[in-house]
């Protein structure tokens, strides 16, 4: 079939004349239309009172060349039956209407060139390998021997997330698919805690280990204090030992840590924190929407460990965590969930804001460095072994 | 050249300026058509922006905001917090001022 080009898209010759669009004096408007004068893209369909709806609705599948539809739970259904469907407002008929006028509405904002802002790139890990090769602090060592003792070189991410909170157990879900797993196909051995584990006795003697060069997680928080299981407090100011920050990342989804404890981490020696200043707050998800709502507060958030996971400074991934905000943004103007969106992203601090949250260049890497040695645990063990 | 946002369904019914010499809400249509014009936050008082704030509020669509260490806040409840001026409708209405005002300087910029 013969394809013609309208702004810069290229339609099939027929899809050209079919209407996308009621015009400001009540006519159906193609494509043309659309690309020829911006100005009537400047609608939302859903705006339209019902008739307009079905009459777009019908001359958009009259126009159409014969076809069948085959729906799930229905079976088939002709051209013919889909317009006697749409005229008498079955329910079906009403899915037809409501799925042209979504399509249309973006049609309309792709001739006019006006589509959201594309999202930061944020790499994606490759599948992780088996045994990874050899990282260049360690070439020197025998691949036969990284082979069999590799583990024993990694560092650990260390992931509190909150499970057991009605509030809280949506976005820890999707850190789990989303976060955890690229941490582990970098290399990272990652460390979770969840459920009733997600507490304090349980994170100290993790977070103490130099083999720890991240912490993140999901929990409630208050200025001086980040939460796990049932309140219990993980991170609190002036209750925790140095060494479970020394020279870490930390990444904090919780309210207003960035007061107090982000800077008190960071003066107890953590390289980078990163968190919110305020109440973190989100939209719960709108069903008949085309946008997740609540899942875009919880993608913006993961932009930081993501980037980080990846290697990059600090202040990188603070500025790939804004354009996440921003690209989130424009995907629901003048919603609910922007004005809260933009919230959250003014609340947002690390080393990218002030230099009390650490170091801009702060970055982690899922390998031991020097002076750190693969068996530290059982060299510092040792002297106890000796004297017993 | 930034483009316009797209605007979907209740939420193109939320007012985006409010011009207090014709006490009149002034919406993202009329500015776009040209039969309005934007109306800078900086120059409302206190008072007005509360109003304004409260206007989109119940204006836009349907929804529940939830504080992740708080309660949950329905969009009526939303609307009753921003003229009571308790402390969420204080924070409501600073965010939403706050992305308004990024959205008006998109439109200012896409016109």
């Amino acid at each position: 079939m013969r394809k013609v080009k309208v702004g810069r898209l290229s339609l099939k010759e027929y899809a050209a004349e079919k209407p996308i669009s009621v015009g400001p004096t009540g006519k159906l408007i193609g494509p043309r239309d659309v690309a020829r004068t911006r100005a009537l893209a400047l609608t939302s369909l859903d705006a339209l009172d019902p008739d307009a709806k079905i009459e777009l609705a019908l001359k958009r599948n009259r126009l159409e060349p014969n076809f069948t539809l085959g729906i799930i739970g229905v079976g088939l259904v002709t051209k013919a039956e889909v317009i006697q469907h749409i005229e008498r407002e079955t329910e079906l008929g009403r899915e037809v209407v409501k799925a042209e006028l979504n399509y249309c509405n973006d049609l309309m904002q792709a001739l006019a060139g006006g589509a959201a802002p594309r999202g930061p790139k944020i790499p994606k890990p490759g599948a992780a390998r088996r045994v990874p090769s050899r990282p260049t602090d360690w070439r020197w060592i025998p691949p036969s021997w990284w082979k069999k003792w590799w583990r024993y070189f990694r560092n650990c991410a260390l992931f509190c997330e909150n499970t057991t909170d009605g509030i809280t157990q949506s976005a820890a879900s999707y850190r789990m698919s989303n976060v955890h797993p690229a941490f582990k196909k970098k290399g990272y051995c990652v460390m979770l805690l969840k459920g009733v584990h997600d507490v304090r006795t349980e994170f100290a003697s993790r977070a103490k280990s130099k083999r720890v060069v991240y912490i993140s997680g999901i929990g409630h928080g208050s200025p001086t204090t980040y939460t796990g299981h049932l309140g219990d407090p993980i991170l609190q100011v002036g209750n925790y030992d140095p060494a479970e920050v020394k020279g870490k990342v930390i990444h904090l989804l919780s309210c207003k840590t960035a007061q107090k404890l982000g800077p008190d981490v960071i003066k107890k020696g953590a390289s980078a924190y990163a968190g919110y200043y305020e109440n973190f707050t989100f939209v719960w998800d709108q069903p008949g929407t085309p946008v997740n709502e609540t899942e875009l507060f919880w993608k913006c958030d993961s932009a930081f460990d993501l980037m980080m996971a990846h290697g990059a400074t600090a202040i990188a991934a603070h500025n790939v965590t804004m354009a996440a905000y921003k690209h989130a943004i424009a995907q629901v103007p003048n919603t609910a969930a922007a004005t809260w969106l933009t919230w959250d992203r003014n609340c947002f601090r690390s080393p990218g804001i002030d230099a009390i949250y650490g170091s801009k260049t702060a970055k982690i890497s899922p390998w031991l460095k020097h002076p750190l040695a693969p068996f530290m645990e059982a060299e510092e063990e040792l002297p106890a072994l000796v004297a017993g | 050249m930034p483009s316009l946002p797209d605007i979907k369904g209740p939420d193109r019914n939320k007012p985006l300026c409010y011009d207090p010499q014709r006490d009149k809400f002034i919406y993202y249509d009329e500015l776009i058509e040209g039969t309005e014009k934007i109306v800078p936050l900086e120059t409302l008082t206190h008072e007005q922006r509360k109003k304004l704030a409260a206007e989109r509020n119940r204006a836009g669509s349907d929804y529940t905001a939830q504080v992740l260490s708080g309660a949950a806040h329905t969009r009526d409840e939303v609307t009753e917090d921003i003229l009571a001026e308790t402390d969420f409708g204080k924070m409501h209405t600073e965010a939403d001022l706050s992305y308004l005002s990024d959205l008006l300087k998109q439109i200012e910029e896409a016109l």
